[in-house]
């Protein structure tokens, strides 16, 4: 039940009435949520739930005795645990092969004896974010930034809270659990407003992000040599568009949905394309996780707090580590190592030659420029089955083979569609949310209902799963 | 209900709910309708519940979320386990045939077993409407007139008509290239299978040096190990100058590599390779011994090409092993088992069309392929081409160029072989909404192919329509016939398909080939339902809960002498009717036969067992046609249950059978080496030899008698019977090897019918025919006349049914060591169903269930051998085998009769 799905539309509409009729009663909504956010989870695959529920049982007997416990050193040992174990389930379930296959590769050589077998562990969906927003909570609460004071009911609640349970966005004990205990509002203007932001979510991720991905980006990255040159490149540009729109617009629904139950989630994008530099590029692209690393584990490394090259290094890790996050593939690895050398080149020259206070338009557009195009040629790697096939088509795009006749219209529509809305001032989508909000309430069923009639025709024929549901 | 105030979102919600219901079922354009789906026909009620409820919910499989690299069109599906199939004659689970069978359709020469398995496909194939589809034979070789000379399968049916005819000393080879449909071998074995049942196997064919992908099975490669360097033609970088149809590249680059086949039955072993400069070489080793080193360098110093080299395997190998040294480039290895029979080779390349295996060099493409001299090529891709159409990333143009290609390097390539091809299965998407709809491109590429096909001299097969046209895939997702993908048909649609197409070429060879033998020999119980009433009905009143026993005596030659075929038989119906003891044990020699019936006989001083075969008529003999005359002082143990614990129960009767001579003294009988007391003196002297039958009550199941010859004069004992009186079936194997029904009418008919008659039988089976069939000088006449007499005096005798067994397939070997079909074999199939039918018996045919034609051979090929090398008898599995099939045979009928007739009752005899 993807949440571009009518199932998911029909499944909100249910569970928004039953909430709303009994958001009074605390046990009410949250029995409610809980129900709601494990039969969707359920209904993707039920197995993991019994992990998840392990781990947030840790967690909470953690976060418990932490509460209780007067020493320091127990406190740390505690929040350890609950680090360890939750990283235990991440290299467990999503590592673990790519340790073995690395293994293979490593020892076979030299005649040492590795299993040969797969593993076959299933990953389960939204470990990955399930597992970063549970060590964000304990330690949180070690650094007293969270309360210890949550039930059980209210910890699970927190980590399989349905808008955001598959793909984030990560979030904060403070933006969300706390929120628990309190009787939850929704003006019309705010409901208006989650409509809004959902129906934008659909557009940009049926309309734009899926028609991109199906009518030129499958076709090329599946083979790169029967495209020219230009056409590889396009694809590229085009899958850059595709990624952004398709997790932008999850996000949007995931947003959208959540305040529909009275709950503001942080935002996850912040018109990333338009970063000057590749560190303001991270400043706006994925905020949830990037804030995440920043807070749990460059910090923690130093942060800027330290010499020059251990910055560098603590950068490099976390790159590295967080382009790792995506995906039990080495080619994360090298993709995050790309972004890491980049940002340090980045925070060289800001060393050498300091931070521009108000840079000219020139070098705002080649700041743009070259940040866009790094984002671009590494996105190549990210969309690659494998390394080989990223090599190759990185070398399709430099053979000069001539042609660009297989863009069709539609694809070049699209793509101006997508330039054009990632430009676009935040003005205009404001203004249009707010007429949507004003319209009497037939009207505005009438404009959703286009809407839907608007999608039905525009998307692509297929539907396509979320890019970030595999990590 | 705060949510649904004026202004409020939950009152947004509610009207934008019900305008988009209402405009999907208003009679407006359907470009205007949001959820079209809600308009089509059928209640509105499950289409609601279907678009709002995920499928998991609503009782189908639960949709995982698709790959998320969708660009590639054909990926390799899951695997799923395939069930065991149980080989037990005791576990044999009688099924009903669910659908009547069209004569016609191709299913006459499958072998009881798979015919069984044969018709739960036809079971489902009218439940999915799938449909028989013919292959469209198109021509191969016209005259100058236009006057098809020979049509596109041609080749391939002579060749399998030359190996039915056993005049073919090389196997039929059959090369089917395609793609993940192919891959994972579940269509294609089906083929193989049924192909090498019917003609006989000729080995595993061409397989892989390891899995060319991460998944799927391992029955089409070796098990290879981890450093092998794979490169395929569907890669982007793909193996450009070296690889041929094989499609795959397998490279030691690093350190040696190994693979290691299970070669049990091949003994020829053929390396594709690559012969390059500078290469290495490759050990071959059989069951870990070194047999021959393989040096692939190439003779030139600067080409590449493909190269073959052919190893004998020796007689009872159970693997085949390669390792490399340096660097090496492998493609593939055959197996072949050097006799004739049908070897299926198949290559499936997961994304392979087309235009795919136009990627192979030609010259590669070219030495494989002669390498093979294959009878048929099939090329069965598409599915990636209508995808890629679907998508509109090729043309129907570029399609039909590229098919077109194709068959014309196959044949030109290997022009004395037949060619098919196959179009693309019918496939699905995924709509927004939630709906599944047909993917496009099926049709159209299916056509394209057929116009092909007809243009480049090649056989069409139309798997399209076969699977049941346009939409089927969503039929078969619905009936878990297919994966979530929809693209990939699970093994049970796969074993649909194999099967459709199986019949369909089954058909072709049936029409262009004369039978050996020309009379309709049907598989199956025939008229069952009329002459085995009272004996069902007793097993079904048994089946109830009754205190009763059911007698069956098979009266027959060696095939009823080796006791295998009873034994089977008898394991099955004791399992579930009840065991009422071991029944008749015929007086002789010591016989292993026995000893699985845990049954012994023991012979101690001067014996002479005598037979009816050669004797005058009017002798009189024990049941089996056989009697021993021991001389004075002589022994004669017969041990029931030999092993078996002690026990006190059951209660029980022992029967000893014997001939009482005048004059002569009385034998000392021992029962469990007690003396039984003297009998009572006869009213008169005996005039003649007369048959007695004494009867002794006994406990427990383990039992011995001995009879001992006095010392003034013999004894002749015809044989000793065990029963219980605990409720169940009592099967008597009453045998005599060589014998024909005349032998059986020749004997003393009194003796016989008093022996019968105490044997209390419901049903009397006969089984000859065999031995007749070898007889050049048979009197079919006599046959027909005599042995229905024969039956009905046996019937009035004991007031019992009956059931005719015909021949098994007897063949004799020439001179030359050609086979051919024994000389009165055709006379006795026609035959003896009339005498069945005469005689108000029910019929069953075991060649038919053998297979029908030729199966004889086939069955002396199989492995383990099922058929004997005299052409006549059948292995101890073969037995088993045939055991199987007849008891399913005959519990379907008594099933049948059970739904028929729940309630009816006959009078206990």
């Amino acid at each position: 039940m993807l949440s571009h799905s009518l199932q998911y539309l029909a499944f909100v509409v249910v569970v928004f009435a039953t909430y709303w009729a009994v958001h009074r009663q605390y046990w009410g909504r949250m029995a409610v949520l809980l129900l709601a956010s494990v039969y969707f989870y359920a209904v993707f695959t039920p197995f993991p739930l019994l992990i998840f529920l392990a781990g947030v049982t840790v967690d909470h007997l953690c976060v418990k005795g932490m509460a209780r416990a007067q020493s320091q050193g127990v406190r740390k040992a505690l929040v350890t645990l609950s680090i360890v174990s939750n990283l235990g389930l991440l290299a467990g379930f999503k590592y673990l092969e790519l340790l073995r296959q690395t293994m293979v590769s490593l020892l076979a050589p030299l005649g040492i004896g590795v299993r040969t077998e797969p593993f076959h562990l299933l990953l389960p969906v939204g470990l990955s974010f399930f597992v970063f927003q549970a060590i964000s909570y304990t330690v949180d609460v070690y650094r007293g930034k969270a309360s210890a004071e949550h039930s059980f009911i209210e910890h699970l609640l927190y980590m399989l809270f349905f808008p955001r349970v598959v793909s984030g966005p990560i979030v904060r004990a403070s933006e969300l659990m706390a929120h628990f205990r309190e009787t939850p509002s929704l003006t019309p203007e705010q409901g208006g407003h989650a409509l809004f932001r959902i129906a934008v979510g659909l557009v940009k991720k049926l309309v734009i992000a899926d028609v991109l991905g199906s009518a030129l980006v499958d076709p090329v990255f599946g083979a790169p040599e029967k495209y020219a040159s230009a056409e590889c490149i396009v694809a590229a540009v085009a899958y850059t568009f595709e990624l952004y729109y398709d997790f932008s617009g999850y996000s949007d629904i995931a947003i959208g949905v959540a305040a529909l139950f009275g709950f503001k989630f942080p935002e996850n994008f912040n018109r990333p394309y338009l970063a000057k530099n590749i560190g303001e590029f991270w400043n706006r692209w994925h905020l949830s996780l990037s804030t995440w690393l920043r807070d749990y584990l460059y910090r923690p490394l130093g942060g800027n707090r330290v010499s020059k090259p251990r910055v560098l290094f603590n950068l490099m890790t976390v790159m590295v580590l967080g382009g790792l996050w995506h995906g039990a593939d080495w080619r994360f690895a090298v993709w995050g190592a790309v972004h890491g050398v980049a940002l340090g080149v980045s925070r060289c020259w800001e060393w050498w030659v300091g931070k521009p206070e108000s840079p000219g338009i020139p070098r705002v557009a080649l700041g743009m420029l070259t940040t866009f195009t790094i984002v671009v040629l590494t996105r190549v790697v990210f969309r690659a089955p494998d390394m080989t096939h990223a090599g190759e088509f990185y070398a399709r795009m430099i053979e000069g083979v001539p042609g660009i006749a297989n863009v069709s219209p539609l694809v070049w529509g699209m793509l101006a569609a997508a330039v054009f809305f990632h430009a676009v001032p935040l003005k205009l989508y404001t203004v249009s949310s707010e007429l949507f909000v004003r319209m009497p309430v037939p009207v505005r069923a009438v404009a959703l209902v286009l809407l839907g009639l608007g999608i039905r025709h525009l998307s692509s024929v297929e539907t396509r799963p979320y890019v970030y549901l595999q990590f | 209900m705060d949510f649904l105030k004026a202004r409020s979102t939950g009152l947004t919600l509610l009207l934008t709910v019900a305008l988009a219901l209402g405009l999907s079922l208003a009679p407006v354009p359907e470009s205007l309708r949001p959820v079209p789906s809600l308009q089509r026909s059928g209640p509105l009620g499950p289409k609601l519940v279907a678009l709002v409820l995920p499928a998991s919910l609503t009782g189908k499989k639960p949709a995982r979320p698709p790959p998320v690299d969708t660009a590639v069109a054909d990926v390799l599906p899951p695997e799923e386990e395939e069930p065991d199939a149980g080989t037990s004659v005791a576990d044999t689970v009688p099924t009903l045939p669910l659908v009547p069978t069209t004569p016609g359709i191709g299913l006459e020469e499958l072998s009881a077993p798979t015919l069984a398995r044969a018709l739960e496909l036809e079971a489902l194939r009218e439940r999915m409407g799938a449909q028989h589809v013919d292959i469209e034979l198109n021509c191969r070789k016209s005259a100058p007139d236009g006057t098809c000379l020979e049509d596109g399968l041609a080749p391939f049916t002579r060749a399998l008509a030359d190996l039915r005819a056993d005049t073919r000393r090389t196997p039929v080879r059959v090369v089917h290239l395609g793609d993940s449909l192919v891959a994972s071998d579940h269509i294609t074995d089906m083929v193989r299978d049924r192909l090498q049942e019917r003609f006989g196997a000729g080995g595993r064919g061409f397989l892989f040096i390891t899995r060319p992908a991460s998944a799927g099975r391992w029955t089409r490669s070796g098990r290879g190990s981890d450093g092998w360097e794979i490169a395929r033609l569907v890669d982007t970088k793909w193996p450009r100058d070296r690889v041929g149809w094989t499609g795959v590249a397998f490279t030691s680059g690093g350190g040696a590599q190994s693979t290691r086949y299970d070669v049990e039955g091949s003994r020829v072993a053929e390396l594709f390779f690559l012969a390059q400069p500078a290469s290495g070489s490759v050990q071959l080793s059989v069951d870990g011994k070194p047999v021959q080193r393989i040096q692939t360098r190439g003779f030139s110093k600067t080409k590449s090409e493909a190269a073959f080299a052919r190893v004998s395997l020796p007689e009872g190998a159970k693997t085949l092993s390669l390792t490399t040294s340096g660097k090496v480039e492998l493609h593939g290895v055959s197996l072949e088992t050097g006799t004739p029979g049908v070897v299926y080779d198949t290559v499936g390349l997961l994304g392979g069309m087309a235009e795919v295996y136009l990627r192979a060099q030609p010259a590669a493409f070219r030495a494989q392929l002669r390498q093979r001299k294959p009878s048929l090529v099939v090329l069965m891709v598409g599915g990636n081409e209508a995808f890629f159409y679907s998508r509109e990333r090729t043309t129907l143009d570029q399609v039909r160029q590229q098919m077109k290609d194709l068959i014309a390097r196959v044949r030109a390539n290997v022009p004395d072989s037949a060619c098919l091809v196959m179009s693309p299965i019918d496939a699905g998407v995924r709509t927004l909404s939630g709906d599944v709809i047909p993917r496009r491109g099926s049709k159209e590429v299916g056509d394209i192919f057929r116009e092909e096909a007809r243009a480049g001299g090649c056989a069409f097969y139309d798997a399209f329509t076969a699977m049941g046209g346009e939409g089927s895939a969503i039929r078969w997702l619905d009936e878990g016939l297919m994966l979530e993908d929809l693209v990939h048909p699970r093994v049970k649609g796969s074993d649909l398909l194999g099967h459709l197409f199986d019949l369909s070429l089954q058909r072709v060879f049936a029409k262009s080939h004369a039978p050996l033998v020309a009379v309709a020999d049907p598989p199956g119980l025939q008229g069952a339902d009329a002459a085995l009433v009272k004996t069902f009905e007793r097993l079904g009143r048994r089946e109830a809960g009754e205190s009763m026993r059911v007698g069956i005596a098979q009266l027959g030659a060696s095939h009823t002498a080796s006791h295998y075929f009873t034994d089977a038989v008898r394991e099955v119906l004791t399992k579930r009717f009840g065991d009422a003891g071991r029944g008749f044990i015929a007086a002789g020699k010591p016989s292993p036969r026995l000893e699985t019936a845990h049954v012994a006989r023991e012979l101690e001083g001067e014996w002479t067992v005598e037979d009816a075969l050669d004797a005058a008529p009017g002798g009189l003999w024990g049941l089996t046609g056989v009697r021993a005359v021991g001389a004075p002082g002589a022994k004669l143990r017969i041990q029931f249950c030999k092993g078996c614990p002690d026990a006190k129960t059951p209660a029980g009767r022992l029967d000893l059978y014997t001939l009482d001579v005048p004059n002569a003294g009385a034998p000392d009988i021992l029962v469990d080496g007690q003396p039984v007391p003297p009998d009572a003196p006869l009213p008169e002297p005996l005039a003649a030899p007369t048959v007695r039958i004494r009867s002794f009550p006994v406990s427990g199941p383990a039992h011995t008698v001995q009879v001992s010859a006095p010392a003034d004069s013999g004894v002749t004992v015809l044989g000793a019977a065990l029963e219980q009186d605990t409720p169940g079936v009592v099967l008597d194997a009453l045998g005599l090897p060589g014998a024909t029904a005349f032998t059986l009418r020749d004997m003393d008919a009194a003796a016989v019918d008093a022996q019968l008659t105490s044997r209390r039988p419901d049903l009397l089976v006969f089984w000859y025919g065999t031995n007749e069939a070898g007889k050049a000088d048979l009197e079919a006449e006599g046959l027909r006349r005599d042995y229905p007499a024969l039956i009905a005096r046996l019937r009035k005798a004991t007031n019992a049914e009956c059931l005719l067994l015909g021949p098994t397939d007897r063949l004799e070997q020439d001179a030359n060591g050609q086979w051919h079909e024994a000389p009165a074999l055709a006379s006795v199939l026609s035959t003896l169903p009339q005498v069945a039918k005469e005689a108000g018996c029910a019929y069953w045919s075991p060649r038919a269930a053998m297979g029908g034609e030729r199966a004889m051979l086939r069955w002396q090929h199989a492995e383990p051998a099922l058929g004997h090398a005299d052409g006549v008898h059948l292995t101890q599995e073969g037995y088993a085998r045939l055991a199987g099939a007849f008891v399913r045979d005959f519990l379907a009928a008594y099933e049948l009769h059970k739904k028929a007739q729940p309630t009816a009752r006959v009078e206990d005899n």
